[in-house]
């Protein structure tokens, strides 16, 4: 019966002394909480500390969750400031096209067929994300891979919905430059207007 | 030429109502910009949609649940604060110290000469935790005037993975002391440690220059089934905080 518990009961019973409803409440997040991490972050040792991080903070602020927003919402939000401050402590190397800018990437003009070729690089999914910069990879991983509504993740980022769409679109076009040639080889006139779409 | 820039995200994931989608599939067909763009935007989200999702590791939340009961004690009355202080919750501590971790101690603990101990007996059922035979000095803490760090733990680890099922062999500079104490404190500390865990090991050293209890255990799926992996819990001997964990594979 406690898994059909509602998160925002399960907060009000661990505020009132009992432990293991913020037990249930780790146990039922972690996965989808360390896998943002992980996409965010891009290395386990650091989504590991990026987990941790994200819920001993939302275990100090949980006075503070009011339920105005949904628990998943508000642990979302809490995860990506988590990973945010963690990759500003780390000041890695800076990624390929890394901006924090609003402009993204710029958008594409017609792409010269020789540059597609010359470029060889090849790079799994992962280390793309990478080269997305921070706010637009934010969006990709709620959206494209947690597959969550637009609404839900201007929610979780606190920015207005078409904040999102743009960033999401400009963060998919920036991941699909840095997944490079075999991408950009494909002819892109060939695309029709269903092309990459959905089914919805 | 005005692009519909902010249809576009959902043009591409199925989301946009139909009456936009017309607006866009409009402009797709004189604007080669967008329909690049489209194209390319597609394929990111084939490529995302294809990332698996991976398993937490084990270990990730541990602390913060030690930190969960940490937290929900000190908001405890002072009264229900005090009674820990005056040993009740120290007293549970010693019933579960008890009847979960000194039975698999105590069963298979016995020494060879070597000072090797073998695999400790794993508890399988309630009727088999009175079944401790040995004596409770069969697993002692080995005491070192070390200072370690996460790469010692880490080799602590490795080294107890190597020769598993077979507890790991005690450290030859050690002075020994007895386990009771040790493990309250890594019960208390909130470390998740079940019957499928085995305690092979127990040292006192400092840990980052903090007093510590460091306890070496097998963890299988049970079922008489041999360990799958060592899990080292390190815990402050002052407050029983977890300091760290680490997991090998065997």
């Amino acid at each position: 019966m406690r898994d059909a518990e509602r998160d925002e009961d399960l907060v009000r019973r661990y505020l009132e002394g009992d432990v293991q409803a913020f037990g249930t409440l780790v146990e039922r997040h972690e996965r989808r909480i360390y896998n943002l991490a992980l996409r965010m972050t891009g290395r386990e040792e650091d989504a590991k500390d990026a987990t941790q991080d994200a819920f001993l903070a939302a275990l100090r602020k949980l006075k503070t969750f009011r339920g105005e927003a949904a628990f998943t919402t508000w642990m979302h939000r809490v995860t990506v400031n988590a990973c945010y401050d963690l990759l500003r402590k780390r000041q890695r190397e800076p990624l390929l096209h890394e901006r924090d800018d609003e402009d993204g990437p710029p958008r594409l003009e017609p792409a010269s067929p020789d540059h597609a070729e010359a470029v060889e690089l090849s790079i799994d999914v992962r280390q793309a994300l990478l080269a997305v910069p921070q706010d637009f990879r934010a969006v990709l991983i709620l959206c494209d891979v947690q597959d969550m509504a637009y609404e839900a993740a201007a929610a979780v980022l606190e920015v207005p919905v078409g904040t999102v769409k743009s960033r999401l679109h400009r963060g998919r076009l920036a991941l699909a430059r840095a997944l490079g040639p075999a991408d950009a080889r494909e002819r892109p006139g060939d695309a029709g207007p269903s092309d990459g779409a959905k089914t919805p | 030429m005005t692009h519909p820039e902010d249809l576009l995200a959902g043009y591409v994931d199925g989301t946009l109502p139909q009456d936009e989608r017309v607006v866009v599939d409009a402009h797709l067909a004189e604007c080669s910009v967008c329909r690049e763009e489209v194209a390319l935007a597609g394929r990111a989200v084939t490529a995302l949609s294809a990332l698996p999702e991976e398993q937490v590791p084990f270990g990730v939340t541990g602390p913060v649940l030690a930190e969960a009961r940490r937290a929900a004690s000190r908001r405890q009355p002072v009264w229900q604060r005090t009674q820990w202080a005056m040993g009740l919750a120290a007293a549970a501590c010693l019933v579960l110290v008890a009847v979960v971790l000194l039975p698999q101690i105590t069963g298979g603990g016995s020494n060879d000469a070597a000072g090797v101990r073998a695999p400790t007996a794993e508890l399988e059922s309630g009727d088999d935790l009175g079944a401790g035979t040995g004596t409770a000095e069969a697993l002692q803490v080995e005491v070192l005037d070390q200072n370690l760090d996460e790469r010692d733990v880490k080799r602590i680890a490795t080294a107890a993975a190597k020769i598993a099922p077979v507890a790991p062999e005690r450290d030859t500079a050690a002075t020994f002391a007895p386990p009771n104490e040790a493990i309250s404190c890594i019960v208390a500390s909130g470390a998740t440690v079940d019957e499928r865990d085995v305690l092979v090991r127990m040292i006192q050293a400092r840990y980052l220059g903090t007093p510590a209890y460091l306890g070496v255990f097998h963890e299988g799926p049970g079922g008489g089934q041999p360990p799958d992996k060592i899990v080292v819990w390190v815990v402050s001997s002052a407050d029983c905080a977890i300091l760290t964990l680490v997991s090998k594979s065997v």
